[in-house]
């Protein structure tokens, strides 16, 4: 039967937030949901929660050896990228970009974490830092979505602009980083 | 835009009090070389004590200990048994463990868990005139396995006057890697 554990809860709601990959990608996603707040945005916010559960079922069941934190921190330039360009979200292409993007960053996530595995807690381990996990993840790019929404026709959406760039900024730091084999 | 500052400002307040470290355990192991007539060796034996916290969890879970080994030792499978065994720094095949035990030992006034079992390899191994490596690494990040002095691998009465085992502890490993260099070198 399992049970409940706050502690392993909050070890998978903390790590998306101690992962310098997956926290600018979350910080990313969010501010460029919330800059094109006006594109479908709940489609997106629940194509991209169905695509983190995929990928956490894709990590558990099969043994992918990607180099995730490459591709997270190339994702997350890339959306960054996009935000600074604030492109219309009436363009066609943009329509499918954001979806598209939504539910990439949601596989690569879900592929990225794996769960503090106990032996002999492992079933109460495993669920609970996924539960944790998830919830921690969804909560960041809602908050980071609602946020940005806000903010986004202040000074005619500069200041989402700004932001983007330092993510940008921060995603090709870390990226310099892995590049010379810096651990962080 | 009052309202926008203050909602960052307690988003930033809960992540930077929420904050702490990946959650880690320490293992105290103990491993011991079997051979066979023909000093061949046909097995490693595993003594790993669980540090106070982890065997707190395991002790307070409300599982027997005989359910709790079973548990143990069928997660184990997923997880390589956290354990590598080089020969040269070639991998090599083991076997499933057998004579599985886990016990609960005190030390000083802590009462730990203590989980023993033999990792028998495929075929029996000369090792005389080479190296053999134990390596302990956990794919979940969470556990570190020491043994912090040559002492703690037991050569046994084939191996005693040929090998010399040396443990080596590794600066600035990652968690979950290998924290130390385990050799067992051994003359012809």
């Amino acid at each position: 039967m399992l049970e409940f554990s706050f502690t392993w809860f909050l070890e998978g709601f903390l790590h998306p937030l101690e992962t310098p990959s997956h926290l600018i990608l979350l910080v990313a996603l969010g501010v460029l949901l919330g800059q094109q707040a006006s594109a479908h945005l709940m489609r997106n916010l629940l194509l991209f929660c169905v695509a983190v559960i995929a990928g956490f079922i894709i990590n558990h069941s099969f043994s992918i050896q990607w180099n995730n934190e490459l591709i997270l921190l190339i994702l997350a330039l890339f959306i960054s990228l996009f935000t600074v360009l604030r492109l219309d979200h009436r363009l066609s292409w943009v329509q499918w970009m954001l979806p598209l993007l939504s539910i990439g960053c949601g596989l690569m996530l879900g592929l990225d974490s794996s769960p503090v595995i106990i032996p002999g807690l492992g079933a109460d381990t495993f669920y609970n830092w996924l539960l944790g996990a998830s919830i921690g993840i969804y909560a960041t790019v809602m908050i980071l979505t609602i946020i940005s929404a806000l903010l986004r026709n202040l000074f005619q959406g500069i200041i989402l602009r700004v932001l983007a760039s330092w993510i940008a900024t921060s995603a090709l730091f870390v990226l310099t980083l892995l590049m010379v084999n810096v651990s962080l | 835009m009052k309202k926008i500052i203050g909602l960052f400002a307690v988003c930033t307040l809960l992540l930077v009090s929420l904050s702490y470290a990946h959650f880690h355990y320490k293992i105290n192991a103990t491993a011991t070389l079997y051979a066979n007539d023909k000093k061949q060796l046909t097995a490693v034996g595993m003594s790993w004590v669980y540090d106070q916290q982890v065997s707190d969890m395991m002790l307070k879970s409300g599982q027997s200990i005989n359910n709790l080994a079973n548990g143990i030792m069928t997660d184990l499978v997923e997880l390589n048994y956290f354990t590598q065994l080089e020969f040269n720094g070639k991998r090599i095949a083991t076997t499933r463990p057998k004579n599985y035990q886990l016990v609960s030992i005190k030390q000083g006034n802590k009462n730990l868990l203590k989980l023993s079992f033999v990792l028998p390899l495929q075929s029996p191994l000369f090792i005389q005139g080479n190296t053999l490596s134990i390596v302990h690494t956990d794919p979940s990040a969470s556990a570190s396995i020491f043994y912090h002095h040559a002492n703690n691998i037991i050569l046994g009465e084939a191996f005693k006057s040929l090998c010399q085992s040396r443990v080596q502890a590794i600066k600035g490993f990652e968690a979950g890697e290998a924290p130390e260099l385990v050799k067992i070198r051994c003359k012809k």
